[in-house]
């Protein structure tokens, strides 16, 4: 027996680190989302003759959340590829959930998942409603002028207090929903005119989701590579949604093989890193 | 005077085996026995009696149910299990502190 307070810390560390290194998982659920986004790619074809079909720009578009999951150019199957990321995402978390339970009864140690589903059920609604919805909101019927410097302290106001809302100890099931309603209310500040950070409200919402859901993962894996491959995805869906994709090669498809193969790449990486510490 | 940090270690929690199964049972939603069985290199019987310790303690929670026909015994933390672990780590870091002071 380690007698000594230091021997004793140095043991429970090393029992943490191999309980934290064996549920580690999270290359499935980065493969997943990287084959469907890899999947979508038949649907993402740029249309070559777009104002044969131009049907948004109405007054209510914005609130329609099948909107947010096309590109932002338009395309040949923008129905199609809306409803194909609608079925995806819920197929990605509901898969994810199965992956970590039946992972638990091979290894013996179970990641906790209710955080993941909260978040990437909440985040997808965030996206698709809520983000939309208060940037209408504070675009429309705010006070003053929304300038950079306003919003940079309202969103600093605002993930403080969502950062409270998540450490709460007591009380959490309404708090940490809280907590995600003033993140979606502070991202939603970045798409105001002078700010104009394109979250995938145009078009691409479905990976800003999904780059919500790999953050959640890292946070509840505990682990410093898939915090990198989420941070890193995180900066690619940023890219492609603020870059114009329409003259690239694959007809406005360029972005999404970039996500696509960030995400392959990186589950491969994961499962490759696994294999070598087992 | 300040209190010696040796007051503030459980004596239920204050044992090798019984810090490893909180500290594993911590870091998961839960665990099952046989890991911890192979983990911390105990037999079935010395594994038993101790999540019996920490059982009767209010530490860990048991579930026990069948995978096929093999029986599973699978175990989680309770919230004051996670709190009595915090308090006995905390703890020896303050006896190493004073340790490495002296």
């Amino acid at each position: 027996m380690a007698s000594d307070p230091g021997e004793l810390l140095d043991e429970l560390a090393g029992l943490r680190k191999r309980a934290r290194d064996d549920r580690h998982g999270y290359w499935f659920p980065l493969l997943l989302m990287g084959v469907l986004t890899l999947v979508s790619l038949p649907l993402s074809q740029a249309d070559p003759n777009p104002t044969d079909h131009l049907v948004d720009g109405g007054p209510g578009w914005w609130m329609n959340p099948l909107v947010h999951l096309r590109l932002k150019t338009e395309m040949v199957h923008p129905l199609g590829l809306a409803l194909y990321w609608l079925v995806a995402l819920l197929v990605g978390v509901l898969a994810t959930v199965w992956w970590y339970r039946w992972r638990a009864r091979r290894v013996g140690v179970e990641t906790p998942t209710g955080t993941y589903v909260q978040v990437a059920l909440f985040g997808l609604v965030a996206v698709l409603f809520g983000i939309p919805l208060s940037t209408s909101v504070i675009l429309h019927y705010t006070l003053f002028y929304p300038t950079i410097l306003v919003a940079a302290v309202v969103m600093a106001v605002l993930l403080g207090l969502a950062l409270l809302c998540f450490r709460a100890r007591r009380w959490r099931p309404l708090f940490v929903p809280l907590g995600l309603l003033l993140v979606s209310v502070a991202l939603s500040l970045l798409q105001l005119p002078d700010v104009d950070v394109d979250l995938g409200m145009a078009g691409g919402a479905q990976f800003m989701a999904i780059a919500l859901g790999l953050v959640t993962l890292a946070w509840i894996e505990r682990s410093v590579l898939c915090s990198v491959i989420a941070v890193v995805f995180t900066t690619c869906v940023l890219i492609v949604n603020n870059l114009s994709m329409e003259n690239d090669a694959l007809g406005g498809a360029g972005g999404v093989l970039l996500l696509a193969a960030t995400l392959v790449l990186g589950g491969l990486g994961a499962l490759v890193a696994g294999r070598a510490s087992s | 005077m300040t209190e010696h940090p040796t007051a503030a270690l459980d004596d239920v929690v204050h044992q090798r085996h019984r810090l490893g199964i909180l500290t594993i049972a911590a870091e998961v939603k839960r665990v099952e026995f046989a890991y911890l069985k192979s983990t911390l290199g105990l037999t079935a019987g010395n594994l038993s009696r101790h999540i019996a310790v920490l059982e009767e303690a209010g530490l860990l929670v048991i579930e026990k149910g069948y995978e096929g026909k093999r029986p599973k015994t699978w175990v989680s933390v309770t919230a004051a299990g996670r709190q009595a672990l915090a308090a006995e780590m905390a703890a020896l870091r303050a006896l190493l502190e004073r340790h490495g002071r002296a």
